[in-house]
């Protein structure tokens, strides 16, 4: 699975990231939090090699550096914070996530397009699959791209706060999802959130980055304990019928 | 279904209609049998004069420069994500009007060279701001920034060889406006090879140049080597633009315009516009040619001064026509 030993990212003289290590643990849903600028989004940007880097990306023992993009793109898929809004259809843009299995000048084999299909009922879009990614709802269209990353069919699936720009109802319905893409599809997700109710809620394991450092890596139950949460982001924790809610006051 | 390939039915019946009408009118006046006459038969030597040694070569110009431009204007505006990039943002134009000048300075009676002196400095000034681009990372931005920037240099070296020797600036300025008078068939075996492969070569890659849109991480993170794709279909871009630089002059506006109505047409999807856009640039700049030849014979307008004159309107339309849908 995917490991990460003794990263480190420097800009401008400044240590981004700091001797990161992080292993993910299979078929689980880690929660990646950390105050603004602390080095999340380039963490998850130097899994995607996008961001150069000093220390070690592996999967499965394969460094990921030396890795050819087409076989990484195989293993690991990646939803940025940021999502453009070409004129292309919903159909269109699923499709696209199966540009890694297809060959320069070959079309799709059936196979991807089940894989497609089937990307698209499993998020429950085929409703709007037909229509363009510019005339849907910010949240319709985060939608769209998880089932692009889906059809991708990757073991492990990164994204960057999927859930920046969705109210709090999406944001529910679309972390219920990710959940059961790990339950029923047994993906490992690796998942940005700034929202730190629903990261106790919903993931299995919490990493927590301090100042470009990671200092806490582990299950989500043990970081609540620890009070790691409420010594970094400088909010109080209360507990209402069982359930841990933090707030800044 | 039935839509899209209407659409390509009807670009291509349109390109058929204009590539007539490219050897039907003309300052000679003749009927349509006359044509096909002059095309497909050696009886009368007039005609076959006219038809296959002046308007045939001239039509397959005209064919072959919207083919090349739209082309080379469809990944630019891909690679770039930028719907105002055309070939003079990678320096074609500035590239080509600098080494012909410097050329004509030079050596001022050696006019056969001309072609080739555009076409390499059309190509040269692409690889100038690819390597740059390389260097600072390859973005979109610094694409466009580095041809900008190139463009002024070279612009400004026009402009000073122009004030050193007058005598070249009568050339030059038939040069900068683009036309097809005098084009050979033999001339354009080397540039209709170019733009071919290249449309070969974009066609090839479309299904990753597509990727592009989504962004460099996405793109990469779908196995897309993002850069060296960038590199290739700019290289793709310059030579298509720059053979057609190399016979036609600097021919404006069907790189800028004609993807967007190949877009508009195809409703999105790269293989469907660059096959679309090849169609309409082609029938664009036949007919662009023919009004040129037809208007004021025996004057004749230049393609390039046509195609500024229809193209610009046309471009102005497409702006406020978004504008209202915004």
């Amino acid at each position: 699975m995917l490991e990460i030993r003794n990263l480190c990212v420097r800009r401008r003289r400044k240590e981004i990231l700091d001797g990161v290590s992080l292993t993910l643990v299979p078929h689980k849903l880690t929660a990646l939090l950390g105050k603004n600028g602390c080095g999340k989004s380039t963490l998850v940007s130097c899994i995607n090699q996008t961001v150069p880097y000093t220390g070690e990306i592996r999967f499965s023992n394969r460094d990921l550096a030396l890795m050819p993009p087409k076989e990484r793109a195989c293993l690991l898929s990646f939803l940025p914070q940021t999502l453009p809004c070409p004129h292309i259809t919903v159909l269109e843009l699923v499709t696209m996530g199966r540009s890694p299995y297809v060959d320069i000048g070959r079309r799709l084999t059936p196979q991807d397009k089940e894989a497609v299909w089937s990307a698209v009922c499993a998020i429950g879009i085929e409703g709007f699959s037909d229509r363009y990614l510019d005339e849907l709802s910010g949240g319709e269209r985060q939608k769209a791209y998880l089932a692009m990353t889906l059809a991708q069919g990757t073991r492990v699936m990164i994204m960057d706060e999927p859930t920046t720009y969705m109210d709090m109802e999406y944001e529910h319905t679309f972390l219920g999802l990710l959940n059961r893409l790990k339950q029923q599809r047994k993906k490992t997700l690796l998942v940005v959130m700034h929202n730190l109710n629903q990261a106790v809620r919903y993931a299995d394991r919490l990493a927590v980055l301090e100042g470009g450092k990671i200092v806490f890596d582990g299950e989500t139950a043990d970081c609540i304990a620890q009070g790691v949460i409420e010594r970094v982001f400088g909010v109080r924790r209360y507990a209402v019928e069982g359930k841990v809610f933090f707030s800044a006051e | 279904m039935l839509r899209r390939y209407a659409v390509f039915l009807l670009a291509a019946t349109a390109m058929l209609c204009a590539a007539v009408a490219a050897l039907w009118f003309g300052s000679a006046e003749l009927r349509l049998s006359e044509v096909f006459a002059g095309l497909f038969s050696d009886g009368d030597a007039k005609l076959s004069v006219i038809i296959r040694h002046i308007r045939l070569p001239r039509m397959l110009a005209a064919f072959l420069a919207g083919i090349g431009l739209s082309v080379s204007g469809v990944l630019l505006q891909a690679v770039t994500d930028n719907g105002l990039a055309s070939p003079n943002i990678i320096g074609v134009n500035s590239g080509a009007g600098f080494l012909t000048i410097l050329t004509l300075f030079c050596f001022p009676h050696a006019f056969y060279a001309l072609p080739f002196a555009a076409f390499f400095g059309a190509f040269a000034a692409t690889l100038l701001i690819v390597w740059t681009a390389n260097r600072i990372g390859s973005s979109k931005m610094t694409i466009i920034l580095a041809g900008m920037a190139l463009t002024a240099i070279l612009n400004a070296g026009i402009s000073f060889i122009s004030l050193l020797d007058t005598d070249v600036v009568a050339v030059y300025n038939y040069f900068s406006v683009g036309g097809l008078s005098g084009v050979t068939a033999k001339s354009l075996i080397i540039p209709a090879a170019l733009i071919f492969l290249s449309l070969g070569a974009a066609l090839l890659l479309s299904p990753k140049i597509s990727l592009l849109c989504l962004g460099d991480s996405l793109a990469s993170s779908l196995g897309v080597r993002v850069r060296l794709l960038r590199m290739v279909c700019l290289i793709c871009a310059s030579a298509s633009a720059a053979a057609v630089v190399s016979f036609a002059g600097l021919l404006g506006f069907v790189g800028l315009i004609v993807p967007h109505i190949a877009r508009k047409l195809s409703g999105g999807g790269m293989t469907k516009t660059l096959v679309l856009a090849s169609m309409v640039g082609a029938t664009v700049v036949m007919l662009a040619d023919t009004l040129g030849r037809t208007l004021f014979a025996p004057t004749e307008i230049p393609v390039g001064i046509v195609m500024a004159l229809t193209g610009a309107p046309f471009f102005l339309v497409l702006l406020l026509r978004r504008r209202e849908h915004a």
